[in-house]
């Protein structure tokens, strides 16, 4: 039914929304277009950076690497949080409760806070290392600072994630289903695997891509507690910033980036649609 | 559920709470370097964190970033989430997209955006720039917040207001409103969360004299290994562990005073 | 409280599309009077309810509350009472700013405003219910505060659109009867919306049957049962035996397979007419009556104290409802001889 006399629809929807519009189009289109504009006509006009790039070994190596990086990511935080986010939306309420809260807790988290930990934990004198020295590796091998570690931190922390956009969906499931597939004679494997699994295919669609699409522009945690030799992407661009001063290129970069990122975002919402990733 | 999968998801939830709590007694830790488990215990970092200016002017700026940063967001995304939620119109879902933009593009570079940009304008090393652009990174985050709020919303409440005799401005201010507050200050939460919690665009444009906590924070991991960082670190969790412990414990107590109520209503006759 | 007249005249409403929603609707509601829209879903009633709060406007056709076209007046200036379907209660106000509300936009010093919230959870009998909220009350509670809300201002006319269809059945049986108390003492008009014909049929002076946008008959309960004017009014309300007859030049009807049927009104010779026989007006034989074939019953559903015999009278689908005592004395072999009274059969005024 379309009530036509309700408010604040009597405002126009043009006037309601140009603030935020002219905002987003000073403080965000403008400084996007300037990378865009500094990739090609910084130090020179022309494609010149974006040559560099492609021919540049390295870069690939970067990309490679960055990539890998995050499909290891999205499929360790997938196998953590999916037996997560079932226990959530078909256990007990109480057990659904301590299960959100921890996630809640992981969630709001902030990235330095985890760095820290991790940090902590992995380092030399941490816990991990004393416990791997009372196992018999002694000296025990460095954790911290290497690949391993980063892809570590990445996916404890995109755990909450991925275990929300799983329950948002597993939630809605009709737990009488899987009764029904039980009645007709499927084992719980099987039921799982025939009737439950197909219909979170959804959430594992929206939780995979959303964790892939954020790791791949991680900074924090990579730069941090990742190896110096192995960089992800982010970094790479953040040490064109910092260090080499050479805008054309990080901004060459950066365009890369972007748009690797929007085709996949392009891919998602042809064929699931955009909204469907926050509900 | 089998007990398989109950102990395999806590178990889960144990990995992902227990290594942040590891931050609570390293701040209490009287050694220089990460060793864990700490020699001694002492309130120093503690001191340090609230005395020392390296860390409480950052501290200080990022809660005036953050709470700038909740005003401004606020003010352009609340009419924005009425005109989308309420109005079919032209140009609706590029509207949409629009304020998504900022959550889909990278941050790193909108960092190196902003540091060019906002150098020329002379907006780097300022209060004024970093709100800015916390705002953009805020707005995706909160328009999604209310419009979902916006969404669930019974119209049928305004309805009655309006047929009882309310004009729509008052309709707006006595019934919408208040039944909304605790999505606009949810939404107001996460523009100041996000702006408090962001590392990278801070990193580039907020310069030392008006640095956040995680710039400082991230500096500190990088150049100089001060312990004082451990109580920055557990201050930030705490910050957060109170956060939800006092919400889920609002919760339950509304829900038994609610679940009272309604025990006691179905005495009577109907 | 002045209750007033309600006019709609030729009111439509059309969305563009094929069908329109309300078309051609005219309908004088008297003063004071019990008016029930009754029909299917999608029928027009909510939609032309909402013409009348105001909610909606009117594609053409015009609306009066008493002497005044209402049509321009916004809804929060109509001052008409309105308990919507799901009581739309204010959950964040208590029971006694709810109902204060309307007194409240009417700019009423706090001292009349709670005497006569008082005097309105009175009437719905919720005394003592002033701090609770919304969220701690039963759904016959809601609703009931809902309805002191809407009448504790004395509108000149209240509208309830489907309010009790969230209730199970005792309590709306329950509420039902309130409901009509509460007009009677206070002499409002109501318009009410519903689905549920029994409602209508208990509680109305007139109802108004809505079917694709159009109402397809007004009158009382008793007129509307017995006299419906179409066929679709027929079988919508109670049960009913549609016949098929041609009319003849006795002013009797040819109905196929069962022979000659006169009606409670004359027939037009050639003229194909539905004939209203209502289940229960039928009884049984034990002599087959006016060369009537017996019927051939196929089913026997028993209510206890009724017995409805569910089968075929010629070719036509018939149903018969009998007391439980005389159905006793019905033979096995699935066959029984039916009689009634030729005034009890109604001739619908539709050409078939």
């Amino acid at each position: 039914m379309a009530a036509t006399r309700s408010v604040p629809s009597t405002t126009s929807p043009a006037l309601l929304s140009a603030p935020v519009v002219i905002f987003l189009a000073a403080v965000f289109l403008i400084p996007l277009g300037y990378v865009i504009w500094m990739s090609v006509s910084e130090p020179n006009p022309g494609l010149g950076n974006f040559i560099d790039i492609f021919r540049s070994p390295v870069f690939f190596q970067v990309v490679w690497q960055t990539f890998k990086t995050a499909f290891i990511v999205t499929v360790c935080t997938l196998l953590i949080s999916y037996p997560l986010a079932y226990a959530a939306a078909n256990g007990s309420k109480g057990m659904a409760a301590f299960l959100l809260t921890v996630v809640a807790l992981s969630f709001w988290t902030s990235f330095l806070v985890r760095t820290y930990a991790w940090m902590v934990i992995l380092g030399t004198q941490g816990p991990v290392s004393d416990l791997l020295a009372a196992l018999g590796w002694n000296p025990p091998p460095r954790i911290l600072f290497t690949t391993f570690s980063a892809t570590l931190a990445m996916t404890h922390a995109l755990v909450p994630f991925m275990t929300l956009a799983l329950y948002a969906v597993m939630n809605r499931i009709d737990r009488r289903l899987v009764q029904a597939a039980a009645n007709l004679g499927a084992t719980p494997v099987r039921a799982f695997l025939t009737v439950y699994l197909p219909l979170s295919a959804p959430g594992i669609v929206n939780g995979c891509t959303l964790v892939f699409i954020m790791c791949l522009g991680f900074y924090v945690m990579p730069v941090l507690l990742g190896s110096p030799r192995d960089q992800m992407i982010a970094g790479v661009i953040g040490d064109q910033i910092e260090q080499m001063m050479d805008f054309g290129l990080a901004s060459a970069m950066s365009i890369v980036l972007l748009t690797i990122t929007l085709t996949l975002y392009a891919i998602y919402n042809h064929f699931v649609g955009l909204d469907r990733l926050w509900r | 559920m089998s007990w398989q999968i109950r102990t395999l998801a806590v178990a889960i939830a144990i990995f992902l709470a227990a290594p942040l709590f590891i931050v609570i007694p390293m701040s209490f830790s009287t050694a220089q370097s990460l060793s864990f488990p700490p020699p001694g215990y002492s309130l120093r970092n503690y001191a340090n964190f609230f005395s020392d200016p390296t860390w409480t002017q950052p501290l200080i700026n990022s809660v005036i970033i953050g709470i700038g940063t909740s005003v401004l967001t606020m003010l352009l995304v609340v009419p924005a989430s009425f005109a989308v939620i309420r109005n079919e119109f032209r140009g609706r879902s590029a509207l949409r997209l629009l304020l998504m933009l900022p959550m889909i593009v990278p941050t790193i570079v909108m960092a190196l955006g902003y540091y060019i940009y906002f150098g020329d304008l002379g907006l780097v090393q300022s209060y004024p720039g970093v709100i800015l652009a916390h705002t953009c990174i805020a707005i995706p985050i909160s328009f999604l917040i209310l419009t979902a709020a916006l969404k669930g919303f019974d119209r049928s409440v305004e309805q009655a207001a309006m047929g009882l005799g309310a004009t729509p401005l008052t309709t707006f201010r006595l019934v919408t409103f208040p039944m909304l507050r605790p999505a606009f200050l949810v939404a107001a939460l996460f523009a100041f969360i996000s702006s408090f919690d962001e590392a990278v665009i801070s990193l580039f444009i907020s310069g030392r004299d008006k640095a956040t906590l995680p710039r400082q924070m991230f500096n500190s991991f990088r150049q100089e290994a001060d312990p004082t960082i451990s109580a920055a670190a557990s201050f930030l969790f705490l910050l957060v562990l109170t956060g939800i412990v006092i919400s889920r414990v609002y919760a339950w107590l509304r829900a038994r005073q609610r679940g009272a109520a309604v025990a006691g209503a179905f005495g009577d006759k109907t | 409280m002045t209750a007033r007249s309600l006019s709609i005249r030729n009111v439509t409403k059309s969305y563009g599309a094929l069908q329109n929603a309300v078309d051609d609707v005219t309908l004088d509601v008297l003063p004071g009077e019990f008016v029930s829209f009754l029909g299917p879903s999608g029928s027009g009633k909510t939609t032309t309810l909402m013409m009348v709060a105001g909610f909606q406007d009117p594609t053409a056709g015009e609306i009066r509350l008493g002497d005044r076209v209402i049509g321009p007046i916004p809804p929060y200036r109509r001052n008409i009472g309105m308990v919507f379907q799901n009581y739309a209660l204010f959950p964040h106000l208590s029971v006694a700013d709810n109902i204060g509300f309307p007194l409240r936009m009417r700019g009423m010093g706090t001292a009349e405003k709670t005497e006569r919230v008082g005097r309105a959870l009175d009437m719905v009998n919720l005394k003592g219910f002033e701090s609770r909220f919304p969220a701690e009350l039963s759904g016959g509670q809601q609703q009931r505060v809902a309805l002191a809300r809407a009448l504790v201002f004395e509108p000149d006319l209240i509208l309830l659109d489907e309010p009790l269809g969230a209730l199970d059945k005792n309590l709306r049986e329950h509420m039902q009867v309130e409901l009509k108390r509460i007009h009677r003492e206070l002499g409002v008009t109501m318009i009410y919306v519903t689905h549920d014909q029994t409602e209508a049929m208990t509680m109305s002076d007139r109802i108004a049957v809505f079917n694709k946008g159009r109402i397809e008959q007004v009158g009382t309960p008793t007129d509307i049962y017995f006299k419906p004017q179409t066929s679709f009014v027929a079988s919508f309300i109670g049960d009913s035996n549609l016949l098929s007859g041609v009319g003849r030049q006795d002013g009797g009807f040819d109905v196929d397979g069962i022979g000659k049927v006169k009606g409670a009104e004359a027939a037009t010779a050639g003229r194909r007419q539905p004939l209203l026989l209502r289940p229960e007006m039928v009884r049984l034989a034990a002599k087959p009556s006016d060369g009537r074939p017996p019927m051939k019953i196929e089913a026997r559903v028993n209510y206890g104290d009724n017995v409805l015999l569910i089968g075929k009278l010629g070719t036509a689908p018939f149903r018969v409802r009998v007391p439980g005592p005389e159905a006793k004395g019905l033979s096995d072999d699935g066959e029984c001889h039916v009689t009634w009274q030729a005034e009890d059969v109604h001739v619908v005024p539709e050409t078939a």
